[in-house]
């Protein structure tokens, strides 16, 4: 796919009014009107995750990683919904995301925050945590053309599980906003 | 700065097409590329806060206070996301946006709600958890100009730890 954002035309008086110029804000009308964006949705149809690292590991990458055409020049947020626990009380999660194999969203660098960018306390061994998480990550971080996105997971001990399966809903989501 | 958008021509039959109202269309395209947003984030740098205020305070103003040019005709999105705790099991911690150093973003008057705009009870006593809220304010409510956003927050009891060490804290205010 071929973004069709242009930047708009500086127009100075004598200058022709032609097609080729009209079409290109009709072009950025359009982009504006759709900007880029993924979304993938398990809806409670995939299987369950078992996660047992202490590092960030990918969240089931066959399933969530996003490749997305970016114009370089828009904040991008990522956010991911869904649900997690652990078999452990006093345990932590954390979550990141990994862009282009090159840096985490946490920190922007290729080492993440300790706790990534969301992480919560598991206080109750076994107890469904809602995981409800998005962060805008500014557009110096990217150039144009495409980018791949793809969830990190940790656990600080034991086995926590992602939900994909049970009926219950996830998604990950990778848009340029305006 | 001066923001650049301006209202859409009403074009009629044989109205000229300059290159000012040419630019115009120009410009309004750009706003709605980029409009006017600013993003606070604390990538782990900062040093955790402790706060045991049971009426609202800021919260590191010093990291988080941030100003923005906004046309007051659009919904103003305030997006907050961050890692807490506190010492004291069943305890309240509560956070809210004071904007212009005048109204709060729960109640959008100068007296707060009592809970904020988002709050959480402490069902295990130091365990981390996320605050996040990503609301608006509706088109109208704030004027044409440059207005400050001040998280503020704080507690029913106990002592709350705002972590700006090892974790992301991130906050935004735009159109």
């Amino acid at each position: 796919m071929t973004l069709l954002w242009t930047n708009p035309y500086s127009w100075e008086t004598g200058n022709p009014v032609t097609a080729d110029q009209m079409n290109k804000v009709n072009d950025n009308i359009r982009f504006i009107f759709a900007p880029p964006r993924k979304t993938i949705s398990i809806r409670g149809t995939g299987s369950n995750q078992s996660i047992t690292s202490a590092t960030l590991v990918a969240l089931d990458p066959a399933t969530y990683s996003i490749s997305l055409e970016l114009t370089g020049l828009r904040d991008v947020k990522v956010s991911l919904t869904g649900a997690l626990s652990n078999n452990t009380a006093n345990t932590l999660h954390g979550l990141d995301v990994f862009v282009d194999n090159l840096f985490y969203a946490s920190s922007l660098t290729a080492t993440p925050l300790s706790n990534g960018m969301w992480a919560n306390s598991q206080d109750i061994a076994g107890l469904i945590i809602a995981v409800n998480a998005s962060i805008i990550i500014p557009k110096a971080q990217f150039t144009a053309g495409t980018h791949t996105f793809v969830p990190y997971i940790r656990t600080s001990s034991n086995t926590l599980t992602w939900y994909e399966a049970s009926a219950i809903y996830s998604e990950f989501t990778v848009q340029e906003i305006g | 700065m001066a923001l650049l958008w301006t209202d859409p021509r009403d074009w009629v039959t044989e109205d000229t097409i300059s290159k000012d109202r040419l630019n115009d269309i120009s410009n309004d395209l750009s706003y709605l590329f980029n409009p006017s947003r600013k993003i606070i984030t604390v990538k782990g740098s900062g040093s955790n806060l402790t706060l045991t205020s049971t009426t609202f305070v800021d919260l590191d103003a010093a990291a988080f206070a941030l100003s923005v040019e906004l046309t007051g005709k659009r919904a103003v999105r305030v997006k907050w996301h961050g890692m807490w705790a506190n010492n004291t099991l069943n305890a309240f911690n509560y956070i809210d946006v004071l904007i212009d150093n005048s109204i709060y973003l729960s109640s959008l008057t100068n007296t707060s709600l009592a809970t904020g705009v988002h709050f959480a009870q402490i069902v295990t006593a130091n365990a981390y958890a996320y605050s996040d809220f990503d609301i608006y304010i509706p088109a109208g409510v704030l004027a044409a100009g440059t207005h400050t956003f001040k998280p503020q927050a704080k507690v029913s009891a106990g002592t709350m730890t705002f972590y700006e060490a090892g974790v992301l804290a991130q906050f935004v205010v735009g159109e």
